[in-house]
């Protein structure tokens, strides 16, 4: 589903890329970037995080002059103060009405930090629902934009990409959710990797031992300080050893099953042996 | 203590950091030793340095810098340093009569371009400015951030701040470098959410935090790097992490579990 | 000072330098100046006394008493040892925290006459100096040799049974925060909308005392002394005014008095001045806001009294009045704090002396616990249950 979302065999009009600070949405957004410039005539990318010439530099020459890169942090207002909204990708959207046209927005947090998330929503509705505006992709930062904002952007989309870490170590993992003008919802589970260049590569079905756990409070909280280090003996238990070591019977339990020994002390008494009758212990008081 | 931390780092302290835009999150009381080393290095590099002090004097930066052999005074005369007293701008919010053109007040309604001229008229006291190429890519070292979040500037605002000084910083040529510390406290709503914000913006973010296990003689603490997209090309994130043991003027790095103390 | 040259007394003649101010000395761990908090065993724990420029945060304990006897302290250090007074508050009557200071111990024994009056009578002095001399009888008619006046030594202690003597007070050095007017509406003001109008006139009254006083660094004079500033039971609510309710966020509330707090280092840093501030610490909700106001403190120090807590039955505490926490020590002008290690501490109050020390066990419980249980005991966990019944068998 990636794969084909990434190449246009799927359509989607809002493309909603939700990343953490473990994995980041940004190198996924330059690959998506890439191939939209191959399919439409001119894409928008506003940048709020990094400067055009991060995305420029990146893009295969041939396709750069599709590439319209507009710096959201030079909209200001009339006080002087950054404005952090989409306005400016709006006018420029709708002055290049006719010509197939993408957008791609790096990313969404700032504006919905700034103004009420519903407005935001509203413009990038306008956006997508523009006739000739193919595609908009757009990243939002799962770990700073709360649920109600979240929840708004996608119940609006058409295909959310959940980017999460994967478990093997390397590489990403992605919950793909992904519904067709048909009305079919596509869910799919998918990890894939970037090569040097940052390029996508190796899309291929999750496997279910990937999954990446949620990440709960794991098993206990008090941190061990003899996990780091490296002892040339064991100090853990395994399961077995654990078993054994309560089957252990503890010598001097009086469980009243120990059988009493059939042995016995025989004492032959010395000349210089002196019998005192008396108890040595009589004034002891315990 | 430069260049421990430089080795660490892996990287040249001849010119770093260039074109980074670096976030320090304190969530120990001694991270502040971060911020030492970048200020030192920067002195001792002969770059153009714009100081913002939000929480203590330049005095304690000062004696700091000559236990580790820089001195800031002669880089101040020499116009290779300006250092803007946070602390006072900040206590002249309380003093009646200043208030109406006091900076960081303005910033508690969003409006952040008075300090952001501040900062700018200060860089172009010591030769930076953005008309003209000069020698030496400029620092702006921010220390630290928790104060506007204390005295009740909204998070949204002290994130937009940040932003305007990234863009004011790349907006020279060569570009400058960014270095901004956060102090985190435990449970800190505010606090947590704004480090969340600047890992995002930052290329490099680097956490000092204390060991889980409580305190400890030998082992003052931990240290994470993570080095991110940098400002003009991608890069694969990665990495590093250790711990640490500070002395008067030194700094020990060691892997977990190395300590000296432990081996 | 008194002259005796007749006495063979070594006397160091040195000039008055910046580094000879009464009753400060220089620390042991870096090159500040230190002044004492009136508690000797509590400088030895936060690297050897209170920094000039610094402020100490003393987190109440639950009733406020002990902080308050040890704002007293503070404050009748300052007394024996010449130096300016600031004192504020909005609980009660500076004037009546004044008259409570305690004496000194030493004022009993040995006249602690002020050194300008120099006519010090020999017949004031107590019984047991008036003995002849027998064996250094030459030294008899010898004037007699006033001891290093108490000014000069660091830290006293302090008798709570009497009062200071009220001549000690120097009217002149001493200054009193403005006073909290509890019915004043706030009016359309002046004040900053995010400013607590209090806290507001607090700051700059101890602005203008620093400026007026003499006591900013900038200031040139041969003779210099120090501004110990004391206030009571700051945050407390009576310091809130109406600026403050409207705010439903107890954030933004508090932003007022992190506000104040960076104001006021920023006056110290560049002063002659200390300051001991109690703060009501526990009645603040959020943990995060104790967070900040201890991060915008240098030196923060716990009190926690057993007064009316479960601790108070605890047979492990029954030597103590109540806990010491030391949660920080300055970094100031260093990368690493004067001392790492913060023991568990302990206070207890006698007549005659505060003194703070080490938790350690009474006698009769360290027989009968296990070793290493030392650490359990200080977080209040009962120890070994037979203990303190007497046993037969303990040692």
């Amino acid at each position: 589903m990636l794969e084909d979302l990434l190449k246009g065999h799927e359509k989607s009009r809002f493309i909603l890329i939700t990343d953490s600070l473990e994995c980041i949405g940004r190198h996924l957004l330059l690959n998506w970037v890439e191939s939209a410039l191959e399919r439409c005539e001119k894409l928008f990318l506003l940048c709020f995080e990094r400067p055009p010439d991060f995305f420029h530099n990146w893009i295969q020459p041939h396709l750069r002059q599709k590439l319209i890169c507009i710096n959201g942090n030079e909209d200001w207002d009339e006080t002087g103060e950054m404005t952090f909204n989409l306005a400016r990708v709006l006018e420029e959207v709708a002055q290049g009405e006719g010509t197939p046209t993408c957008v791609a927005i790096d990313s969404l947090t700032l504006p919905i930090l700034m103004r009420p998330a519903p407005v935001t929503c509203r413009q990038l509705h306008r956006l997508a629902t523009s006739d000739h505006v193919i595609q908009v992709a757009v990243v939002v930062h799962r770990d700073l934009t709360d649920q109600h904002a979240c929840g708004l952007l996608e119940h609006k989309a058409t295909t959310v990409i959940d980017l999460l870490p994967s478990v093997s170590g390397s590489g990403h993992a992605c919950h793909i959710r992904h519904c067709r003008p048909t009305g079919k919802v596509f869910k799919t589970r998918e990890s894939f990797d970037f090569d040097e260049a940052i390029r996508i590569k190796r899309i291929s079905p999750l496997k279910a031992t990937q999954e990446p756990q949620k990440i709960l409070a794991l098993t206990s909280q008090e941190p061990d300080p003899t996990a780091n280090l490296d002892l040339s003996f064991k100090l853990q238990l395994s399961e077995s050893e654990r078993e054994a070591r309560s089957q252990v019977i503890l010598p001097y339990l009086k469980d009243g099953s120990s059988e009493t020994s059939t042995s016995k002390i025989l004492y032959e008494a010395d000349d210089a042996d002196d019998f005192d009758e008396e108890d040595p212990d009589d004034d002891l008081n315990i | 203590m430069l260049a421990q931390i430089c080795q660490f780092l892996g990287v040249d302290s001849s010119d770093f950091p260039l074109n980074e835009h670096v976030f320090v999150a304190d969530k120990s009381k001694d991270g502040g030793f971060l911020i030492h080393y970048f200020l030192n290095l920067c002195v001792k590099q002969n770059r153009p340095l714009c100081f913002v002090g939000l929480s203590q004097s330049f005095n304690h930066y000062c004696t700091v810098a000559q236990k580790l052999g820089t001195n800031l005074l002669s880089a101040r005369n020499n116009k290779n340093l300006i250092f803007i007293e946070g602390l006072r701008l900040i206590s002249d919010i309380v003093v009646e009569g200043k208030e109406k053109t006091n900076p960081i007040l303005q910033l508690f309604n969003g409006i952040t371009s008075p300090l952001c001229n501040l900062v700018y008229d200060s860089l172009k006291e010591i030769g930076v400015s953005s008309f003209q190429e000069h020698f030496g890519a400029p620092v702006l070292i921010i220390d630290d951030l928790s104060v506007l979040l204390s005295v009740g500037v909204p998070l949204k605002y002290v994130v937009s701040f940040v932003k305007r000084l990234q863009y004011l910083v790349t907006s020279y040529s060569p570009q400058g470098s960014l270095i901004v510390s956060l102090c985190i406290g435990e449970g800190d709503g505010d606090e947590e959410d704004t480090w969340v914000h600047l890992s995002h913006l930052g290329t490099l973010s680097i956490e000092v935090s204390n060991l889980k296990s409580g305190y400890c003689k030998e082992v003052h603490g931990q240290i994470q790097v993570e080095w991110k997209d940098s400002y003009l090309k991608p890069r694969k994130v990665h990495y590093k992490h250790t711990q640490y043991r500070l002395s008067d003027k030194n700094i020990e790095l060691f892997a977990s579990g190395m300590s000296s103390a432990v081996l | 000072m008194a002259s005796s040259e007749q006495t063979p007394s070594f006397r160091k003649r040195a000039r008055v330098k910046i580094g000879q101010i009464q009753g400060t000395r220089p620390s042991l761990y870096n090159n500040q100046l230190l002044v004492s908090t009136g508690i000797p065993s509590l400088d030895s724990f936060i690297g050897g006394g209170l920094a000039v420029g610094t402020v100490l945060l003393l987190e109440e304990d639950i009733y406020g008493t002990y902080t308050r006897l040890m704002l007293k302290y503070y404050l009748a250090e300052a007394v024996l040892t010449k130096q300016s007074i600031f004192i504020s508050s909005a609980d009660e009557s500076t004037e009546k925290l004044l008259k409570e200071l305690p004496a000194s111990v030493d004022s009993e024994t040995q006249s602690s006459h002020p050194v300008s009056s120099s006519n010090i009578n020999a017949e004031t002095t107590t019984a047991d100096k008036d003995d002849k001399m027998k064996i250094a009888w030459r030294y008899q008619n010898q004037k007699k040799v006033q001891g290093p006046p108490s000014i000069s030594q660091f830290g006293h202690y302090y008798d709570l049974t009497r009062t200071m003597d009220p001549s000690l007070l120097d009217p002149d050095l001493i200054s009193h925060g403005p006073s909290i007017d509890l019915d004043s509406s706030s009016s359309a003001s002046e004040s900053p909308p995010h400013m607590n109008k209090h806290y507001q006139k607090l700051l700059m009254s101890i602005r203008d005392k620093i400026r007026q006083g003499g006591f900013s660094t900038s200031h040139q004079a041969e003779k210099r002394s120090i501004l110990r500033i004391g206030i009571h039971s700051l945050g407390s609510s009576l310091w809130d005014d109406d600026c403050d309710a409207t705010s439903d966020e107890t954030r933004a509330s508090s932003a007022s008095l992190m506000l104040f707090l960076l104001a006021l280092r920023a006056e110290l840093r560049s002063a002659l001045a200390t300051a001991l501030i109690t703060v009501p610490a526990h009645l603040f909700q959020d943990r995060a806001v104790v967070q900040r106001i201890e991060r915008l403190c240098d030196t923060v120090v716990r009190i926690e009294s057993f007064a009316g807590s479960e601790k108070e039955k605890n047979p492990v505490f029954k030597d103590y009045h109540g806990l010491v926490y030391v949660i920080q020590i300055p970094r100031l002008n260093s990368l690493v704090p004067a001392q790492l290690e913060t023991p568990d501490l302990a206070f207890k109050l006698r007549r005659k002396k505060f003194t703070i020390e080490r938790l350690h066990l009474p006698p009769e419980l360290s027989s009968s616990t296990e070793f290493g249980g030392g650490v359990d005991i200080a977080r209040g966990s009962a120890c070994g249950s037979s203990s303190s019944s007497s046993s037969k068998l303990a040692f």
